[in-house]
């Protein structure tokens, strides 16, 4: 199991985006796989650094476990911002023509339909995000 | 990531190489809007080097693609890898960008 724990700022985005290539390093020969778990880490590690600390600023821990039994890739965030729960977060309208698009909401609408399960919980003041993705050799 | 463009015709000819994402994004959608001209009536970007496309890259299309439809114009994204041609599918943005289904 790999751990990051990190400023919850933009700014550090490369360096969680490197932290996640070497946790992803045993099973980079599933790029698609490595490709998606990309978007979906840069999707919630913005979000929290956009909107839980309402600008006073706090930290973000993330891990990755890689089950070698099934290929699951476990990720959890977990921040003490304020309780927020992406699931309950409504979906973008996926079909609407260009003009009529909105910009907002689409990263967790991504996280959702790439991942395989999606959970969040709040607990001892702190938010915890689940995804698990399964890893198809 | 790294953009190029080019004008020919009242076209602009965009070429995309890397990961368009929260760090990079408005870098993109401003190298490509810094060339628009009144006298731009199309976009073509080809992004067959494009490695992955996160939410923030999928706003800067969109806002592209608002301006050349209020303008119209039009524009034509082409060359979508695997994971990239996912991404627009899961988005809505295959029909958005009028992307051919595969």
């Amino acid at each position: 199991m790999k751990t990051i724990k990190i400023e919850a700022d933009t700014k550090l985005l490369d360096e969680v985006l490197n932290w996640l290539e070497d946790a992803l390093s045993p099973i980079k020969e599933s790029e698609k796989t490595c490709q998606q778990i990309r978007i979906v880490v840069e999707e919630i590690f913005v979000n929290i650094a956009n909107y839980a600390y309402g600008g006073l600023g706090g930290e973000v821990q993330i891990t990755i476990d890689i089950q070698k039994n099934n290929g699951a890739v476990v990720i959890v965030f977990t921040d003490s911002g304020i309780p927020f729960d992406p699931l309950a977060y409504p979906e973008p309208d996926v079909k609407l023509c260009a003009m009529d698009r909105r910009v907002g909401g689409l990263g967790i609408y991504m996280v959702r339909k790439m991942m395989d399960s999606v959970s969040y919980e709040y607990r001892n003041w702190h938010n915890i995000l689940q995804l698990i993705k399964i890893n198809k050799f | 990531m790294k953009v190029s463009v080019e004008e020919q015709d009242h076209t602009l000819l965009a070429i995309v190489h890397g990961k368009v994402d929260t760090s990079n994004a408005s870098d993109f959608e401003k190298e490509i809007v810094s060339k628009l001209d009144e006298k731009c009536r199309k976009i073509h970007i080809d992004i067959s080097d494009m490695e992955y496309i996160s939410s923030a890259g999928l706003r800067a299309l969109l806002r592209l693609k608002k301006r050349m439809d209020a303008n119209e114009g039009s524009m034509a994204v082409e060359g979508a890898n695997e994971v990239v041609y996912e991404t627009f599918m899961i988005t809505g943005f295959l029909d958005l960008l009028g992307i051919e289904k595969r």
